[in-house]
């Protein structure tokens, strides 16, 4: 899932960079306004961790901007203004969710978790298709009960698919919600992923859940195939 | 302290019994005066009627009695009693006396206090007469050209107790008396029921008082209803409350101010230590987590450092002396320990230094005021600008003045720039900008050397963006002639 952070202190940028990118998301950031606004409306974000007091443009501007642009991105604010009326201020312009400074990280990894769950409207914090199972909190893949041990961009890449469960999703889409701005990517980059993580969890005899959709994507379903 | 209630009673308590003992003193003077008076001209009246007995019938003297007159001096009980002398020889008496003298022969005519032959008090009057010619005697026949002989000079005194004197003037006495105390006591009564509604309003405005929050004062005492003499009292309690409101109403903005420059440093800390602990890392890695641990704290310190030292500006406790401080020196230190950050944003600055010339001032104050008047500069001027720094004569003064592109900046603001915490309102689509405490910090110390501190805006030109200069006035010092040869 993809995250992008606007905060001007640039400490605090760098550690929530580190920080969500190895909690498994693909992070970008900007440090004020303008920039933040230009990146979340063009890329497609499922977060957007925004600070309030931004050089150049404010972060409330930025929030009602977006949402006046219809962003489907969830909006998480994160700011030093803890009065009850910035809270109010700050969900009634359009924030799904808002945190004072100075925070816990881990609550901040656990918000960022469930707004991608409500994005997506997986509400548990599981997974299920067929015998796969995937805990979101942990990070863990199981199929037929045994642990599937998985890269951070594979398990990234099953993630995405598997919040889109049973919905054709093309190489841009994956694009856009599992790899951040700096990720060089090759053209077939994709694919590759797509059949190394194909290799980890499908097995001979179990249901075939990874299926190609040719020119158009692939999609993560139970359509009672057996795999061979 | 005494009650003022108690004091205002007692006081006009006591000076009304005062007046009115002495109004009954005057009064029962003056009722004495009266009665004795009257009671004297009875005597008079009397004795003038025994004198009117007295008739010279030509040779001899008759008392003709009239004895329906009469009858008090014959009395039993409370008589009265009277003598007359014809030619000094006692001629008649009153039956009360007896056989005994009412009195020695009077020489003339009194009246005086005495004590009557059966002992009681009572007034005797006496007097001198010619007895009523009644009839004149026959011509002398022998003489016939003689003048018949004149009546004999007589005397009398009346005396009378004074019993039913002494009984009224007692009455009026004890009458005044009573009629004095129940006036008083209604007095003290009135006049307690009246000053107690008087002062009601002090015990009102007291439970106001103690009912203010130390927390909140914005509460203001009522004006209305309170007597004038209160209301004055009461409405500079409502300007101090005022102040008072202000002054918290400051310390609470500053404080949320504080806490809020403080949250954003402290998140970073947070976020980076607790980033770096969530996995097990090569050295280098929490070397970087250390590094920029550290680089946040510096600039807490430094935030900390400027709170602490305007919080002692502003309550009067930095200790400074003037001295002679070379400027241009100050300058250049403070510019080397800031010329790393001012690289990374490639700005770079140019100096113009007239000459050589002294400040007076605290040195220490100074550097911490050119401290962070460059850090301003560098922070808030757009990357690769150039900053200007001069030293020049200004009058008696020395100028040093700083300045840099603010292209964000309109003049409105300058004002704003020394106030604390001032953010330029940030949602005008302009760089926003921080304030912090430097600027405020700056005044405070340049004030405190009895320096002046100015910001001015150049205006934009064609393609120059708007440069403020901030500027201080310090007061020049001639350096003597060996100070200036290196």
């Amino acid at each position: 899932m993809r995250v992008l952070i606007v905060e001007d202190f640039a400490p605090l940028r760098d550690a929530l960079i580190q920080g969500l990118s190895e909690a498994g998301f693909a992070v970008d950031a900007a440090d004020n306004g303008e920039s933040g606004l230009w990146k979340a409306r063009s890329n497609e974000y499922d977060v957007i961790v925004l600070d309030l007091m931004l050089p150049q443009i404010d972060g409330l501007t930025v929030l009602k901007t977006l949402r006046a642009a219809g962003c489907p991105a969830h909006i998480l604010v994160l700011t030093a203004k803890d009065a009850p009326q910035d809270r109010i201020q700050g969900l009634d312009t359009g924030a799904d969710d808002y945190l004072v400074k100075p925070f816990v990280f881990g609550e901040l990894v656990a918000r960022v978790r469930a707004l991608v769950r409500r994005k997506y409207e997986t509400h548990g914090t599981t997974i299920k298709i067929a015998d796969l199972e995937i805990d979101l909190t942990r990070r863990e893949v199981r199929r037929a009960g045994l642990l599937v041990e998985l890269s951070g961009r594979e398990y990234a890449l099953l993630e995405y698919l598997a919040a889109n469960a049973n919905k054709v999703v093309s190489r841009t889409e994956i694009w856009q919600h599992v790899y951040d701005a700096n990720a060089a990517l090759e053209s077939n980059v994709i694919d590759v992923f797509v059949g190394l993580l194909r290799k980890k969890i499908e097995r001979p005899g179990l249901v075939r859940l990874l299926h190609t959709r040719r020119g158009q994507g692939y999609l993560l379903a139970d359509r009672g195939e057996i795999y061979e | 302290m005494k009650s003022l209630r108690g004091r205002l009673l007692t006081g006009t308590t006591l000076t009304c019994a005062a007046v009115f003992l002495l109004l009954g003193l005057a009064l029962d003077l003056l009722a004495r005066h009266e009665l004795l008076g009257a009671f004297d001209d009875t005597l008079r009246a009397k004795a003038a009627a025994i004198a009117s007995m007295v008739e010279w019938h030509g040779r001899r003297t008759i008392f003709d009695q009239n004895a329906a007159a009469m009858w008090e001096f014959s009395a039993h009980e409370r008589p009265e009693y009277f003598e007359v002398w014809v030619a000094a020889k006692p001629f008649v008496r009153s039956p009360s006396l007896q056989n005994s003298d009412l009195a020695p022969l009077p020489p003339k005519s009194t009246v005086a206090w005495t004590t009557l032959p059966d002992g009681r008090r009572g007034r005797l009057l006496t007097m001198t007469f010619l007895p009523v010619v009644e009839e004149r005697p026959d011509p002398d026949r022998r003489n016939p050209n003689a003048q018949p002989p004149d009546p004999p000079a007589a005397a009398l005194a009346v005396a009378k107790g004074s019993e039913d004197l002494d009984r009224t003037l007692a009455d009026l006495r004890w009458a005044m008396a009573g009629l004095s105390a129940a006036g008083l006591v209604l007095l003290a009564g009135v006049l307690g029921v009246v000053i107690h509604r008087g002062t009601a309003s002090v015990g009102r405005l007291s439970r106001a008082i103690a009912a203010v929050d130390a927390a909140n004062p914005a509460t203001r005492l009522a004006v209305a209803g309170l007597p004038d003499e209160l209301a004055p009292v009461v409405e500079r309690l409502n300007e101090l409350l005022q102040r008072l409101a202000d002054a918290l109403e400051r310390e609470r903005a500053f404080t949320a101010d504080v806490a809020h420059e403080l949250r954003t440093p402290l998140a970073g800390i947070r976020a980076t230590l607790e980033v770096c602990r969530t996995r097990t890392r090569d050295p280098a890695a929490y070397e970087t987590a250390i590094d920029r641990t550290m680089d946040i704290i510096l600039q807490m310190q430094s935030l900390v450092q400027n709170m602490l030292m305007l919080a002692r500006a502003e309550g009067g406790d930095l200790s400074h002396e003037a001295a002679l401080v070379d400027p241009a020196d100050l300058l250049k230190t403070a510019w080397r320990a800031l010329e790393d950050h001012a690289h990374a944003r490639n700005i770079h600055v140019r100096w113009h230094i007239d000459d050589r010339l002294a400040v007076r001032a605290d040195e220490e104050l100074l550097r911490i005021v050119l401290r962070n008047l460059l850090e301003n500069a560098v922070t808030y001027a757009p990357a690769g600008a150039a900053i200007d720094i001069a030293i020049q004569h200004h009058g008696p003064d020395a100028r040093l003045a700083i300045t840099n592109d603010a292209p964000a900046l309109s003049p409105g603001d300058l004002p704003h720039l020394f106030e604390r915490f001032w953010r330029k309102d940030s949602s005008r689509a302009q760089p926003a900008l921080h304030a912090g405490l430097g600027l405020s910090l700056c005044r405070r110390l340049i004030h405190l050397m009895d320096g002046q501190i100015s910001a001015e805006l150049t205006p934009p030109a064609s393609s120059e963006p708007s440069r403020l200069t901030l500027a201080l006035h310090l007061q020049r010092v001639t350096i003597p002639a060996a100070a200036t040869t290196p």
